[in-house]
C-alpha cells in the first residue's frame, strides 16, 4: 500500500492502519468500510457466486465483484485483478463471529482469485437494533444546518455534532468487554449543552449514552484532588456557552434602554418650546471689517436650554468667518464661539458645480435663561459688501442625541453577540459542521 | 455582563434625558467671565477670543 487511495463505496479517502502482524489495511473515514489485501485476511473465507457488482474500485476503475462467504451471511466485495476485498462497516465483526477467530487479521496466500462454487444462500444484513430511546426526527431543520440531523430525548432537542469511525489500533487495560485491534464502530454525537448523546453502532448493535457537561472544578472536587484543575483550553462539544444566560437579558435590556430613549426625545420634542428668541441683520462694508457690531438686548426665558444659531448672508463665491459672543447684559459672563460659512459655485466644462452654503446652523449649549445681546465680528473676502442675518431660537432638542445615545447601547450588545458567536464557532470547528467553512465542506456525511 | 449593562443602559438612558431637556451638548462652546460693562457702549473694546481668524485657501 501507500498510495492514496478512495473508498470504493462513498469515494472518501481511504486512511491506512496497521494492525496485527504487520498489516495494514485501508479505512474509509467517512463509511467506515476495510479494504484488506487478499492475503491479509486470516481466515479461509470461502467466496462464492459473484453478484452484479455494487460499485467500481477506483484504482483500476473495474467492478467490484459481489460474493458471499459462510452460506450467504456475509457479503465480500472484491476485485480480482488488484487482488484486494472489501467489507463494509460492521462486516469485519460478524467474520469474527462466523469464523470464531477473533484475529482475522494475517498474511496468507491470496484466495480473492479462487475458483468459488456457485452463488449459495442470500446475503444477511447485519442485525440492527433498532434504537430504544431517542427518535430520530426526520426532516426536522437543523437551526444551523439544514442538512445536519437531530434527535429528540426528554424533549430536548439535541443537534448533530460529528459522526466518525474510530478503529481500535492498540489496546491496553482493562474493558468490560472484549477489545480488540481492528474493532470499529461508528460513532455519532449530539449535543444540546451543557448535554450530549452518543450513539455507537456496530454490526450488532446501537448503543446509546447519556452525558452531561462538568466544569473542571466540579470534578476536581468530586475526587477531593490536590490543588485546582489546569486551566480550560478549546470549547468542549458539550460546553455551555457563558453567553447564553447573558445575551438573552442584555437585548432585552438594549430595546428597553432604546425605546426610553427615543421616548425621551419625543416628550422633550413636544414640550420644547423652539420659539424664536432673536433675528438681527449686519450690514458690513468691505472697507469696515474691523468694527465689532453689537445686536439688541433679548430675553431667553424658560429653563436652561440650548439655542440654535442660523446665520444667513448673502456671499457669492467667497468665504466669511463670523466670530460671535453671546453677552449676558446684566452680569460679565459672556460664551464666545464663530463659524465659518462659505459659498462657491460655477461651471466647468459645461457642468454647474457648487460647494458651501450661504447659511449655516449651529447650536450653543445649556444656555440659562436671562437678558442677552450678541457681538459680532465677520472677516470676510467677499469683495463687496456682507449682509449677516442671525436667527437665534431656544430649546430645540437635538434628534443627534438618542442616535448617539442608541449607538452607545448597542455597541456592548454587539460585543456580547460576537463573544458568543466567537464561542459557538470555536465549539462548532471541531465538528462536521464547522461555521466558517466553504460550503463544500458542510456536507453532512449522514 | 448583563447586570453591568443594565446600569450602563441606565446611565446612557439618563444621561440623553438629561442632555435633552438641558439642551446640552459637546460643541466647544468657551464661556468667559468678567467681560467688560462698555462692550454695548463700545464694541470694540472686547474682542473675540475666535478673532485674528486665518482661513485655509487651498479649496477652489
Amino acid at each position: 500500500m501507500g498510495e492514496a487511495m478512495s473508498c470504493p463505496k462513498c469515494r472518501a479517502p481511504l486512511e491506512e492502519v496497521k494492525i496485527a502482524d504487520g498489516v495494514v489495511v485501508r479505512t474509509c473515514t467517512a463509511c467506515s468500510g476495510v479494504l484488506y489485501e487478499a492475503g491479509d485476511i486470516a481466515v479461509p473465507l470461502k467466496l462464492s457466486g459473484p453478484r452484479p457488482a455494487r460499485f467500481d474500485w477506483p484504482r483500476c476503475r473495474r467492478p467490484m465483484e459481489t460474493t458471499t462467504s459462510y452460506e450467504g451471511q456475509l457479503e465480500v466485495d472484491r476485485c480480482l485483478p488488484c487482488a484486494v476485498l472489501w467489507f463494509d462497516a460492521g462486516e469485519i465483526m460478524i467474520l469474527r463471529k462466523l469464523s470464531g477467530v477473533e484475529n482475522i487479521a494475517g498474511k496468507r496466500e491470496s484466495e480473492a482469485g479462487e475458483e468459488v462454487p456457485p452463488a449459495a444462500a442470500g446475503y444477511v444484513r447485519p442485525k440492527q437494533i433498532k434504537d430504544p430511546v431517542p427518535t430520530e426526527m426526520v426532516g426536522v431543520r437543523n437551526p444551523d444546518y439544514e442538512n445536519a440531523p437531530t434527535v429528540e430525548l426528554d424533549g430536548r432537542v439535541y443537534r448533530h455534532f460529528q459522526t466518525s469511525v474510530p478503529v481500535t489500533t492498540f489496546v491496553l487495560g482493562e474493558f468490560p468487554w472484549i477489545a480488540k485491534v481492528g474493532d470499529t464502530a461508528r460513532m455519532r454525537d449530539f449535543i444540546a449543552p451543557p448535554f450530549l448523546l452518543s450513539q455507537e453502532v456496530t454490526a450488532v448493535e446501537s448503543v446509546w449514552s447519556a452525558g452531561e457537561y462538568l466544569e473542571p472544578e466540579e470534578v476536581w472536587a468530586a475526587f477531593a484532588l490536590p490543588g485546582s484543575p489546569p486551566y480550560k483550553t478549546g470549547v468542549a462539544p458539550a460546553q455551555p456557552n457563558p453567553w447564553d444566560a447573558h445575551l438573552p437579558s442584555v437585548w432585552k435590556s438594549f430595546w428597553l434602554a432604546a425605546a426610553v430613549c427615543l421616548g425621551a426625545y419625543v416628550l422633550v420634542l413636544a414640550i420644547s418650546s423652539q420659539e424664536n428668541v432673536y433675528q438681527g441683520a449686519f450690514e458690513v462694508a468691505a472697507a469696515d471689517l474691523e468694527r465689532s457690531r453689537v445686536g439688541d438686548i433679548f430675553e431667553v426665558k424658560g429653563r436652561t436650554s440650548n439655542l440654535e444659531f442660523t446665520v444667513d448672508t448673502n456671499l457669492d463665491g467667497s468665504w466669511a468667518y463670523v466670530s460671535m459672543a453671546l453677552i449676558d447684559a446684566d452680569t460679565d459672563k459672556a460664551l464666545d464661539f464663530g463659524r465659518e460659512v462659505s459659498y462657491y459655485h460655477g461651471v466647468d466644462d459645461g457642468e454647474a458645480w457648487s460647494e458651501g452654503s450661504r447659511y449655516e446652523t449651529f447650536y450653543v449649549p445649556s444656555v440659562p435663561p436671562g437678558r442677552y445681546y450678541l457681538r459680532v465680528e465677520p472677516e470676510t473676502d467677499a469683495p463687496s459688501q456682507l449682509n449677516v442675518r442671525v436667527i437665534v431660537r431656544r430649546d430645540v432638542p437635538l434628534k443627534r442625541l438618542p442616535l448617539i445615545a442608541l449607538a452607545l447601547l448597542v455597541v456592548p450588545a454587539l460585543w456580547a453577540g460576537m463573544r458568543h458567536g466567537a464561542f459557538e464557532n470555536t465549539r462548532w470547528m471541531e465538528s462536521d459542521h464547522p461555521r466558517t467553512s466553504s460550503g463544500d465542506d458542510e456536507e453532512d456525511d449522514e | 455582563m448583563s447586570r453591568w449593562y443594565r446600569w450602563y443602559a441606565l446611565a446612557i438612558v439618563l444621561s440623553c434625558s438629561w442632555a435633552l431637556w438641558r439642551g446640552w451638548w459637546i460643541t466647544p462652546v468657551e464661556r468667559l467671565t468678567g467681560v467688560p460693562k462698555s462692550v454695548r457702549d463700545n464694541p470694540g473694546s472686547y474682542r473675540s477670543h475666535y478673532s485674528g481668524y486665518h482661513r485655509y485657501f487651498g479649496g477652489k
